[in-house]
């Protein structure tokens, strides 16, 4: 496989909701197509209600578009599979299961050994952190701590693609910024393909290789962006902030 | 130092306390009330002491309890065998729901206590129709408790076990399910007190043994200390059957954190 072959391809995909109470259908993504390189790691910037998650779901097989299609090496994507994982906005841990078992969901799922399972799952929970906290439920957790456990629940299950929706979302800022640092060097040790979608300007420049700025509804691409700062990052990088000043005089992402 | 056995000591002393002036309270009252009206705990005590060596209709105060025991535990398993899996399934799955739902809509609000004449004629007044009762009212608890359980799972948990590739059946049965266990618990929980409560009424219909009958007999023979002795076992039974549960409910569900 070549650098230009594209991991995952979006061909003008649309998706109309049917709205109660309204004829009309509700456009949330009109025909939006992007390529992402394998190991690429892409965020997807836009204000809330651009259809960022409706395009996160629809490449996870979650939801059905109503146009267009997904394509991934090539082959068109009907339902979800283990090749791609998803970590939530809204954590989605399941709060019976311990940390162990939390993140060796995916693994039990697809029939994968006891003994193997604990041990990749130690391994993930190693990765993120959370060394000590395997028996803890989510419940005795901080929402930085559920989040790292949904993102080794995600890199357990060894897919090719992370799918991430707004995955700092819920957490104040000084959490933020670490779980930001985190990611990213989390990345850099276990590369894989990202789709990373955000509303914020100061995190899309310090993750992504690449930036897609989309419209509010309908979504649309807007713009796109080519990150090409070195890591280690810095948010007060002069590089850093021209970006920053860049982006956001052409988006009407207010900051 | 004080402080932290005072802690550890607090409850089960402000349990006892309780429970002591209770008991008092009932000293004082039944000092100033008639005696055949109300008898004092002392005299209440004297009549337990008696039944336990004395049979009544042929059996003694304990093969009572146990056949009205009997008679709730053999209803409950069968309204879990057949309540919950109905529940879960109308909560699951829409076509089930679209034709379970309105016939128990219908039948929901009749009260079990309604069914015991035709129970009666139906199967009797053996056995079979005191587990029918106890059955009617936790099946019908247990169905709604569970459909409820299932309606409130955050559909959030199942798109993520969908993202993992989990099959409609592991989407059932390895988070579903789990993620209504408190409200199965709450429903498990009502349904036994409900079964509890319903062969007492069965018995006092018409029944040779169990706990409603000594109720029956001391008003018959104008007993006031019987009855309250068969009250007052119907109150232990049944708060030691809850009380078992609640331990199941804490060993099964280990992530739930209570207030109290």
């Amino acid at each position: 496989m070549t650098e230009q072959t594209a991991k995952i391809e979006c061909r003008d995909l649309s998706k109309a909701f049917h709205v109660p109470g309204q004829d009309q259908r509700l456009l949330v993504l009109d025909r939006v197509s992007l390529t992402v390189r394998e190991n690429e790691f892409l965020v997807v910037l836009g204000p809330g209600q651009c259809g960022k998650t409706v395009l996160l779901n629809c490449i996870a097989g979650l939801i059905e578009p109503s146009a267009g299609q997904v394509l991934l090496d090539g082959t068109p994507v009907t339902r979800p599979g283990p090749d791609r994982a998803m970590v939530f906005q809204r954590y989605a841990l399941m709060p019976w299961k311990t940390v162990e078992h939390n993140v060796a969901f995916g693994l039990a799922v697809r029939g994968v050994p006891m003994k193997e399972r604990r041990e990749i799952a130690h391994r993930y929970i190693d990765l993120v952190g959370l060394k000590g906290f395997e028996k803890a439920y989510p419940e005795q957790l901080s929402g930085g701590m559920k989040q790292r456990v949904g993102i080794a629940r995600a890199y357990a299950n060894a897919p090719d693609i992370l799918l991430m929706d707004e995955p700092f979302g819920a957490l104040d800022a000084q959490t933020r910024y670490a779980m930001e640092q985190d990611l990213r060097s989390i990345w850099e040790k276990d590369k894989r393909t990202v789709i990373f979608v955000t509303n914020n300007i100061e995190e899309a420049i310090y993750l992504g290789d690449r930036i897609l700025v989309m419209s509010v509804l309908p979504g649309r691409v807007k713009a796109e962006y080519a990150i090409d700062i070195p890591s280690p990052r810095n948010y007060t990088d002069p590089a850093f902030l021209t970006y920053r000043k860049q982006i956001s005089n052409a988006t009407d992402l207010s900051l | 130092m004080i402080g932290r056995l005072g802690k550890r000591l607090m409850p089960a002393a402000l349990t006892t306390g309780s429970l002591l002036a209770f008991v008092a309270f009932w000293q004082v009252v039944s000092l100033y009330t008639n005696p055949d009206f109300l008898p004092s705990p002392g005299r209440v005590w004297d009549e337990a002491v008696r039944l336990f060596h004395t049979p009544v209709g042929g059996k003694d105060i304990l093969a009572h309890v146990g056949y009205s025991l009997r008679r709730v535990l053999t209803a409950y398993l069968w309204a879990i065998l057949l309540g919950l899996p109905l529940g879960l399934c109308m909560g699951w799955n829409r076509t089930c729901e679209k034709i379970v739902s309105p016939i128990f809509e219908l039948l929901r609000p009749i009260p079990p206590i309604a069914w015991i004449p035709i129970a009666i004629l139906w199967l009797g007044v053996a056995e079979g129709s005191k587990v029918f009762i106890c059955f009617v009212g936790s099946f019908v608890i247990l169905v709604l408790n569970s459909y409820t359980g299932m309606r409130y799972v955050d559909p959030l948990l199942i798109d993520a076990a969908r993202s993992f590739g989990a099959s409609r059946r592991q989407q059932f049965f390895n988070v579903a399910v789990p993620a209504c266990l408190p409200s199965i618990f709450a429903g498990l929980q009502n349904a036994l007190s409900m079964a509890w409560m319903c062969v007492l009424a069965a018995e006092l219909v018409g029944a040779r043994e169990g706990v409603g009958f000594i109720i029956i007999q001391g008003m018959d023979l104008n007993r006031p200390p019987m009855i309250l002795v068969g009250m007052i076992l119907i109150g232990i039974v049944g708060s030691l059957l809850a009380a078992s549960l609640r331990w199941a409910e804490r060993a099964l569900c280990p992530w739930r954190r209570e207030l109290v």
